[in-house]
């Protein structure tokens, strides 16, 4: 019993224990940085991704027992010309809301459905990038990301003065500076368990495919010669023996599967986020057009900060 | 929020979190976690949560299979001379969203090889991946009619002659070799040893998707039963 009540003191101080706020305050603004770039790059073929264009698949009023469920699951109509400007100086009013921390919650809340708009508009065009900021700006929807580092922080302070009549106040334990302030924990952790849980799964699923646990193969090899082969990843492949492949493939194989290991503990945390950062940098730089996946993956590191500081159980 | 810092000593800071917001934040992981853990080790989600909300955490598959060939989607059209000519995908598919991979291939890949147990059977299904692309073979002929309008000039030394007498989609598999490196660049036309008017000139796996053509010779050919 003695144990179980000490487990959860245990959970309930890592999960909920204090944690500085300006990692996730870093992580907000990097976020709504590679939300923005992404999305800019999307609206570059502005009338193909959201208008009325010939890409667009007509309404199939498709049921739940056919097969094309999963590519319309629902149908909405295409952007009219009239509402495109519209449509698209909303994102970049709210990504600079979120860049900034201005109502950051209600900004992060309405960019969620922002993206979940565009992404069932054009549903086809919708991959893992979508899918996941959907679920980042929800819970950065219900997280105290503005807390420091922010225009609302500013305006409370300001707000705080402004009551008590003073002009400036010296930082105090009631008003500490940026780097002090601490928040409970459980928006970092979220955060890092949702990059820690998706790296495991999807080495799951990469066992459950073609991927082999004691045994290299050439999937890493093979993949680097289809639809994301670039001029630096062609150069690769002329320059790099064949099983070097094979290494980096087991190693991110290694590296997804044992994601806690790696990021979790305060000793190991430094070289698996050297190692993540590294393999996201190889993608983006071998993989054409994947810079922005990459960009993603890298700024969820954020909340992995501070790495030398005991600011928490973990 | 109630967060309170509650130092009892510099070393040890303490904040109060109410059970209110400790709710919130267990029933928040709840809802992002246990649906893509789900998602991801059985394959599909529940019934209980709609249909229509899966895709939403179906994102964790990401290069999970090796093949022996790749496939790559080609479009050939038949112009006024009689000759089948292939062309880009873009236009009207300009836009390569994920790698090369135009809005064509996502088409493809999502109303033409998404497959399962009776569904060449039912007729529906078929009835709405015909009418998918139908409107992409339309949509091709449509650009090169009017090229001008489409941004589809073609200034090579053999234009496309209007009126378009037929749009094919054409499937290439071309094997991937572990022997060495590849020769060149993946390519993303068709061979150019192949002679588009005899199909014996054809040396690599192939399938045509869909055919459609406005020759009054001429049926609509209706490949996987559409």
């Amino acid at each position: 019993m003695n144990r179980l009540k000490g487990l959860l003191r245990f959970l309930d101080a890592y999960w909920f224990g204090p944690t500085p706020a300006w990692p996730l305050a870093a992580f907000r603004a990097a976020f709504a940085a590679v939300l923005t770039a992404y999305f800019s790059m999307r609206m570059w073929n502005l009338q193909e991704c959201l208008g009325d264009s010939p890409a667009r698949v007509p309404d199939l009023d498709v049921t739940a027992g056919s097969i094309l469920r999963y590519a319309q699951p629902f149908y909405f109509a295409p952007v009219s010309d009239a509402m495109m400007p519209w449509v698209v100086g909303s994102f970049y009013f709210l990504a600079l809301a979120l860049f900034v921390g201005c109502f950051t919650r209600l900004a992060a809340g309405l960019l969620a459905f922002w993206v979940a708009y565009v992404s069932l508009v054009d549903w086809i065009g919708c991959y893992s990038f979508n899918r996941s900021a959907l679920l980042v700006l929800v819970m950065l929807s219900v997280m105290p990301g503005g807390k420091v580092w922010s225009v609302d922080a500013k305006l409370r302070a300001w707000w705080s003065r402004r009551r008590k009549g003073t002009v400036t106040e010296p930082a105090s334990k009631k008003n500490p500076p940026a780097f002090e302030v601490l928040i409970s924990a459980w928006p970092v952790r979220t955060i890092q368990w949702f990059l820690i849980s998706w790296y495991s799964l999807s080495a799951i699923q990469k066992i459950h495919g073609s991927w082999y646990l004691f045994s290299s193969d050439d999937v890493f090899w093979c993949q680097l010669q289809y639809l994301y082969h670039g001029p630096i990843g062609f150069w690769a492949l002329q320059h790099i023996p064949m099983f070097v492949f094979g290494i980096l493939q087991m190693a991110a194989l290694y590296f997804e599967l044992f994601a806690p290991l790696w990021l979790i503990p305060r000793r190991t945390r430094p070289w698996g986020m050297i190692t993540g950062i590294t393999m996201h940098l190889l993608i983006a730089l071998f993989m054409i057009k994947l810079w922005y996946f990459s960009a993603e993956m890298i700024s969820f590191y954020i909340v992995f900060l501070p790495i030398g500081r005991k600011s928490n159980a973990c | 929020m109630d967060e309170k810092p509650q130092a009892s000593n510099a070393e040890a800071p303490t904040i109060r979190v109410s059970w209110r917001e400790k709710s919130l934040a267990l029933a928040l992981a709840a809802v992002i976690f246990l649906p893509f853990a789900y998602a991801s080790l059985i394959g599909q989600l529940p019934e209980q949560i709609p249909w229509q909300l899966h895709g939403f955490w179906e994102f964790s598959s990401l290069f999970s299979h090796r093949l022996r060939s790749w496939p790559s989607n080609h479009v050939l059209v038949k112009d006024s001379s009689e000759r089948w000519r292939e062309v880009p995908h873009g236009p009207p598919f300009h836009h390569n969203l994920y790698g090369r991979m135009t809005r064509l291939d996502l088409l493809v890949m999502n109303f033409v090889m998404r497959s399962g147990p009776d569904e060449w059977d039912d007729p529906e299904t078929l009835k709405q991946k015909r009418m998918v692309l139908e409107k992409v073979c339309r949509a091709y002929r449509e650009c090169y009619d009017h090229p001008e309008a489409a941004g589809a000039a073609d200034t090579s030394a053999n234009p496309i002659k209007s009126p378009i007498q037929a749009v094919r989609l054409l499937r290439v598999w071309r094997p991937v070799s572990n022997d060495g490196p590849p020769k060149a660049p993946w390519p993303v036309t068709l061979p150019s040893d192949w002679d588009l008017e005899n199909e014996l000139s054809w040396d690599l796996d192939h399938e045509t998707l869909f055919e459609l053509s406005w020759e009054s010779s001429s049926r609509p050919i209706r490949p996987f039963g559409l």
